[in-house]
């Protein structure tokens, strides 16, 4: 117990008495883990919207101009008789501009001018849960494209398969950016720490003449570098707050436009953590990496 | 208590600090190694506390070889034996106290407990007062004192002084044999290396005098009659 006490102490007298070389260090953690952050918030926002358009599994057909009512009528009864199909929805020219004039809301005057039946009429099309997949989409799509009333398939399968890409991509991409960001981070810690310690090195000496082991000599500069590595991390996840905050603010201006825009979401509790306990051990590996190879080389050369 | 046998020691095989030196070293002893500058009076004692390792020969310390120390015995046994150096090796940040009851906390005295101690001994050597200042405001008779005080911490089995002396004007270096014959009175056991052989003489029980690298001479000094075994 009073060892523990000694350590903790020790611990608050290095972090109070080189402070400039704490938030030195804690500032080269805080950019490393907020860096980390972006890439897993990126991932995270896009993940979910991924997710978001897998769920809704819709297709949208345009029909070709000038499709009179009974084609519509009987095109209709026929996509409802598909399989693959739930549910069948039309939607007027008409209709199709309402829509659209109200997603640009204040913006709306930017249609003035231009003829209402400007964009085309379309079907919206509803997969059964046991169709929703790529092959069976693509086998519909192909399908509907053999309808003469419609002129083209949207759906977002397609948009759903390359943005997957992306996110594998960026998946790997941040495993090799905080790979060689934390390589870098790791030797520049301990670099700082090397330099905090030959500050430092009378008073090690004098506590191995002493008779402070190894481990009592280490354990409060570990201890110094895990408090500076949650602090980075702390640091790192308030830059990346301040840049969602900006981001978010800046997208709710163009979520009517493009709603997912509106749903960015922050780190959740998990991701929280995993900065937070990266910065730790971090702080604390680069510390007792540099301690030990000082306190050791120091004792060799008394020898 | 110490046992040096056959003791050599190198630093490169044409530089020799040690020669065959064949020595023990009692419980209860005061000794003054004396000899010149590069005699090897420093090299003997860091061989004891373990910050040097003989090149050949073995040293016993309570009847145990250092060889088969590691490194945490080596610790234990640095925790028992008090130092007392010639630049006093005090930390400049920390205070007198500090300095003090940091040597007791490393062998794990409770913080209350290692400050009362350093408090007790810093009363007894005329520093209370003086308690919280830090060694850039002593003297180096102070700063000395404190030193002692710091040997003194852990109730030590042993104490080793190399040059105690050797920074501090008359009048101070008078002050350190006057704590040396008090700690002497407390029955333990001292080894002093010192070039000042006049100081130290009359509280040794024992002179060793080395030269280079060698035990030229080991006689009873003008404190023998009050060693008691």
């Amino acid at each position: 117990m009073a060892t523990l006490g000694f350590v903790a102490r020790r611990a608050g007298h290095g972090l109070r008495q080189f402070f400039g070389s704490v938030i030195l260090t804690s500032l080269t953690i805080a950019l490393t883990l907020g860096v980390f952050g972006g890439f897993m918030l990126l991932q995270l926002n896009l993940e979910k919207l991924l997710r978001g358009w897998g769920d809704q599994l819709q297709l949208t057909a345009y029909l070709t101009h000038g499709v009179g009512a009974p084609e519509l009528e009987a095109l209709l009864a026929r996509l409802q008789s598909f399989p693959e199909i739930e549910q069948v929805r039309h939607t007027s020219q008409e209709q199709a501009w309402r829509d659209f004039h109200a997603s640009l809301g204040a913006q709306s005057g930017l249609l003035e001018g231009l003829p209402r039946d400007v964009l085309p009429g379309s079907v919206e099309i509803f997969v059964r849960p046991s169709f929703r997949d790529s092959a069976a989409i693509e086998q519909l799509a192909g399908r509907l494209k053999q309808q003469k009333e419609l002129t083209q398939i949207d759906y977002p399968q397609q948009w759903v398969e390359r943005l997957s890409l992306v996110v594998l991509a960026l998946q790997w991409a941040k495993w090799l950016v905080a790979g060689v960001l934390f390589l870098a981070t790791f030797f520049l810690v301990s670099n700082m720490v090397r330099l905090a310690l030959l500050e430092r090195r009378e008073e090690i000496e004098l506590m191995q003449l002493v008779g402070a082991s190894e481990a009592l000599i280490q354990a409060p500069l570990v201890i110094e570098g895990l408090v500076q590595g949650l602090l980075g991390a702390g640091g790192g996840l308030a830059i990346l707050w301040g840049v969602y905050r900006v981001l978010r603010d800046d997208a709710a201006g163009m979520s009517e436009l493009v709603p997912a825009l509106g749903r960015i979401e922050f780190l959740d509790g998990l991701s929280i953590a995993l900065v937070l306990a990266t910065g730790v051990v971090l702080g604390a590996s680069a510390s007792l990496f540099a301690a030990r190879g000082m306190v050791r080389s120091w004792h060799a050369s008394a020898r | 208590m110490i046992r040096f046998e056959h003791v050599e020691k190198r630093y490169t095989p044409s530089q020799g600090a040690l020669d065959d030196i064949n020595l023990e070293i009692h419980k209860g002893e005061l000794v003054l190694l004396s000899g010149a500058n590069g005699a090897g009076k420093s090299t003997l004692l860091k061989l004891v506390y373990r910050e040097e390792e003989p090149s050949s020969g073995e040293i016993l310390v309570e009847g145990r070889n250092l060889k088969s120390f590691d490194g945490r015995a080596v610790a234990q046994l640095r925790r028992r034996v008090g130092l007392v150096f010639q630049e006093f090796k005090l930390l400049a940040n920390l205070t007198a106290l500090e300095n003090i009851a940091l040597a007791a906390e490393i062998a794990g005295t409770a913080k209350k407990a290692a400050q009362a101690r350093a408090e007790q001994l810093l009363g007894e050597f005329g520093l209370a007062s003086r308690r919280h200042d830090k060694p850039g405001g002593l003297s180096g008779g102070e700063q000395q004192r404190v030193a002692v005080a710091r040997a003194l911490v852990n109730r030590p089995m042993l104490i080793l002084a190399d040059e105690p002396s050797g920074n501090l004007d008359a009048a101070a270096a008078a002050e350190t044999l006057r704590l040396f014959k008090d700690i002497r009175q407390q029955d333990s056991t001292i080894v002093i290396a010192s070039h000042d052989v006049r100081l130290f003489e009359e509280i040794a029980s024992r002179v060793i005098h080395l030269e280079q690298g060698r035990v030229v001479a080991d006689t009873a000094g003008s404190g023998a009659a009050e060693w008691r075994l």
